[in-house]
């Protein structure tokens, strides 16, 4: 008995592409990188521990 | 006209093309978190319209819009459209515990801490610590078990309730319009037209922390996800994009808080452009099969 055939959509091609596979996680890990250390000199500046003028 | 003006005005003229967008994809498809993303554009676009009207004269009304709705509450609202979005996966449900445990934590700690007379350090290390325990409480004992429905209501009255009560402490501060100078941006000069130690400043950070988690989280999460699955690139690429410009934003905020107030309208011009190139390119109309596959992800916008 054969499989039947995959009724799966093909891949775009942009999706496939090395520079978008290599690029995407790239920038993606970078922006979350900044994000937390925004996040975490918010949390200082919360606390205080992180001045800042007009405070 | 001076970049002063120019610059407010054209972040608020594309904040209102891309709500009016938003807005008319929520009245032909639906969609809660298409709503709540025009809520949260239209106090990002009345924050940049005030801005502009800054320039040319004092306005108690105005100003007090102004910081309500640029300053406080646009990301938060923003970010609870990208909740509405993701809410029932189980890795933004784990960030959204992890929030609201460290939100619980800070609160109490940072509460105690005049009473107690605790070091920042120590309410630091505190917080850090005692977070992860409200966190996987939380996550266990009702996040992980509600319902996503369930689980927005809440957050949305929370934040429904909270934007009240910073719209009242807005309204009622008294304001010190003697040191207004239309000649600077009203970033630059906002601490010294509240009164020494308003509490609604206390919010302000609060507030913007939800949002910035919520909405470059969310986004870089539906990218990752797309990514992964190999599907739907636009969509990767728009939600690095919305990202990027809601990044921009959280950083525009920071430098007015590190007093350089000036750069504000060009990263709120930046962000304003970089969200709606992402809207814009996320939306582009899928084939049928893809749009499915992209349901199924859970991907944004």
């Amino acid at each position: 008995m054969s499989r039947p055939p995959s009724r799966r959509a093909p891949r775009p091609a942009l999706a496939r592409a090395p520079l978008y596979r290599a690029a995407v996680p790239v920038i993606v890990i970078t922006l979350g990188v900044v994000t937390l250390i925004l996040l975490l000199l918010a949390g200082g500046v919360l606390l205080g521990i992180v001045p800042y003028p007009g405070r | 006209m001076s970049v002063t003006r120019a610059l407010p005005v054209a972040s608020a003229l594309v904040i209102l093309v891309f709500a009016l967008l938003v807005f008319r994809r929520y009245r032909r498809r639906g969609g809660t978190h298409l709503l709540v993303w025009g809520i949260g554009l239209t106090m990002f676009g009345v924050g940049s319209f005030t801005e502009a009207y800054s320039t040319l004269a004092w306005d108690p009304t105005v100003f007090r819009l102004w910081y309500l709705g640029g300053a406080i509450l646009n990301a938060a609202w923003l970010g609870q459209g990208t909740v509405y979005l993701l809410s029932g996966q189980r890795m933004p449900n784990l960030l959204l515990a992890l929030i609201m445990g460290y939100a619980a934590a800070a609160l109490l700690f940072i509460g105690l801490a005049a009473p107690l007379d605790i070091r920042p350090g120590y309410v630091a290390a505190l917080i850090t610590f005692h977070g992860i325990i409200f966190t996987v409480a939380l996550y266990r004992r009702w996040i992980r078990k509600w319902s996503p429905q369930r689980l927005t209501t809440v957050l949305t009255i929370l934040l429904a309730a909270g934007s009240l009560g910073a719209a009242y402490l807005t309204f009622t501060l008294p304001l010190n319009a003697a040191t207004f100078d239309p000649t600077q941006t009203l970033s630059a000069q906002y601490r010294e037209i509240l009164p020494p130690g308003a509490v609604v400043r206390r919010f302000t950070p609060i507030f913007n922390i939800y949002g910035t988690i919520s909405l470059v989280g969310g986004a870089l999460y539906s990218a990752w996800l797309l990514w992964r699955k190999e599907i739907m690139p636009n969509r990767v690429l728009g939600n690095v994009l919305i990202a990027t410009g809601a990044l921009s934003l959280a950083f525009a905020s920071s430098l007015v808080r590190l007093g350089l107030g000036d750069y504000l309208y060009v990263a709120e011009l930046a962000g304003a452009v970089l969200m709606f190139a992402g809207f814009l390119l996320a939306t582009v109309r899928a084939e049928p099969g893809r749009q499915a596959a992209y349901e199924r992800a859970g991907g944004q916008a």
